[in-house]
């Protein structure tokens, strides 16, 4: 079944759809939810608490792209179960692709953090003058945790492309926010 | 590992660029580079032969080899379809428009100061899923408001790209000659990006109509859309249908 006819069974309220969607994106909401949590039971939650999101955001919403759709949400729902979790902070694999990025950027000396809007400003201001690879590039391995190997093998590029453009954009953003002056 | 730290940075994600991230890149086809050059020789090939004010006799009433010189090679072509004062009855017969086909290309100069630096091309290239794809090649008063747009539509908004010449002094954001003067005007949103790291300026109200215009060797580029924009949306079919090759 293809995306058109997954999001008009949602928008019959057929429970069809559900099932359609989670036979197709099933995968990789849990993958998603995987790389930001440590408990796999709290990753299934946080997919079950995903798809109802879904189920009530479509309609009036029209995803164009379901499968894209869908994955922001149940990272979503993932970061929010990991802020919330306070006793599980093990690492995984989002955290250590954070801990390789903060290592780089530039950090506040005094430990307080930089304003909140300021920063998600700066990110996307950022963000936009990449160009569309590399911004896909970057996302999908410091906001989504993938590897550089899934997101080679589903941008269906090498991973020395992947590696160098990470760097490179690493580099970008660290002369970016000393030049704004955000610290992190 | 500073929780807060991380929080900060993973929650400043953009929902667009969150949602962008699963969304299909386009495709870079290795053939387009040598596919884009041998038809842009075939197209200019048969308008010199076939169109007959193209004809080398009447060419020489068009323009100067010196003025032609101090223009970029695609700007000269213009120049010889709309005719000069000089061949009146010419003008009359040159067609406004001509052609029609999924895909358009041309060899342009990088700009008058990157002349000497190798030609790079741009092409436009209607997206694969697209449909009701036209070409109009429509020639104005002189190079600078000639253009040619290919309008196509997909998953059922109507999209249009036009290409233009434009003076190297014209701004980015510098309103294409009859397209966009009124509907930018109308545009709440805007936001500077990039299309294949070429800097572009978007105009879009969420959801419904938006442009992006960007410029590259000598020619400025505005795609609209007339519903469904938003800075991804516009971004995402830029680079979809926008490809150059530098040789």
């Amino acid at each position: 079944m293809n995306d058109e006819q997954i999001v008009s069974l949602f928008f019959d309220r057929s429970e069809d759809a559900l099932t359609a969607a989670q036979e197709k994106y099933g995968g990789l909401c849990l993958s998603t939810a995987r790389r930001i949590l440590p408990d796999a039971r709290d990753a299934e939650e946080c997919v079950n608490d995903a798809w109802v999101r879904v189920w009530n955001a479509i309609p009036p919403e029209r995803p164009r792209y379901l499968g894209a759709y869908i994955a922001r949400i149940a990272r979503n729902a993932a970061l929010d179960r990991y802020h919330y979790n306070s006793a599980d902070k093990r690492s995984t694999q989002l955290t250590e692709a954070f801990e390789e990025l903060s290592n780089v950027l530039p950090a506040r000396d005094d430990g307080a953090p930089e304003d909140r809007q300021a920063f998600s400003d700066f990110v996307a201001s950022f963000l936009r003058s990449l160009s569309r690879e590399n911004r896909v590039f970057f996302v999908r391995y410091y906001w989504y945790g993938e590897s550089v190997g899934e997101i080679a093998r589903d941008c269906r590029v090498g991973e020395g492309k992947i590696k160098s453009s990470l760097f490179r954009t690493r580099t970008k953003m660290r002369e970016a926010m000393e030049k704004e002056g955000i610290r992190l | 590992m500073n929780e807060e730290r991380f929080m900060m940075f993973e929650t400043a994600l953009p929902e667009e660029f969150a949602e962008e991230a699963h969304r299909p890149l386009p495709k870079k086809q290795p053939w387009l580079a040598v596919g884009a050059l041998a038809a842009c020789l075939a197209v200019a090939a048969a308008v010199y032969f076939t169109v007959p004010q193209f004809a080398p006799d009447r060419m020489k009433t068009t323009t100067t080899a010196e003025e032609a010189t101090a223009e970029t090679e695609d700007v000269a072509m213009m120049r010889t379809a709309v005719t000069s004062e000089a061949a009146p009855e010419a003008a009359e017969e040159a067609p406004t428009t001509y052609g029609a086909s999924a895909k358009t290309e041309s060899v342009a100069q990088d700009g008058a100061e990157d002349a000497g630096s190798g030609a790079s091309r741009a092409a436009i290239n209607a997206p694969a899923d697209a449909v009701d794809v036209e070409n109009i090649v429509a020639c104005g008063e002189d190079a600078y408001s000639s253009y040619e747009e290919t309008i196509f539509r997909v998953n059922g908004v109507r999209c249009t790209v036009r290409r233009q010449a434009v003076r190297p002094e014209a701004a980015l954001d510098e309103t294409v000659n009859g397209t966009s003067a009124e509907l930018q005007s109308e545009l709440a949103q805007s936001a500077e990006g990039a299309v294949d790291g070429v800097p572009a300026v978007l105009r879009w109200n969420e959801g419904q109509e938006g442009q992006i215009l960007w410029q590259y060797g000598g020619e400025q580029f505005c795609l609209t859309m007339d519903e469904g924009a938003s800075f991804a949306a516009l971004t995402d079919l830029a680079e979809q249908v926008f490809v150059t090759v530098t040789e």
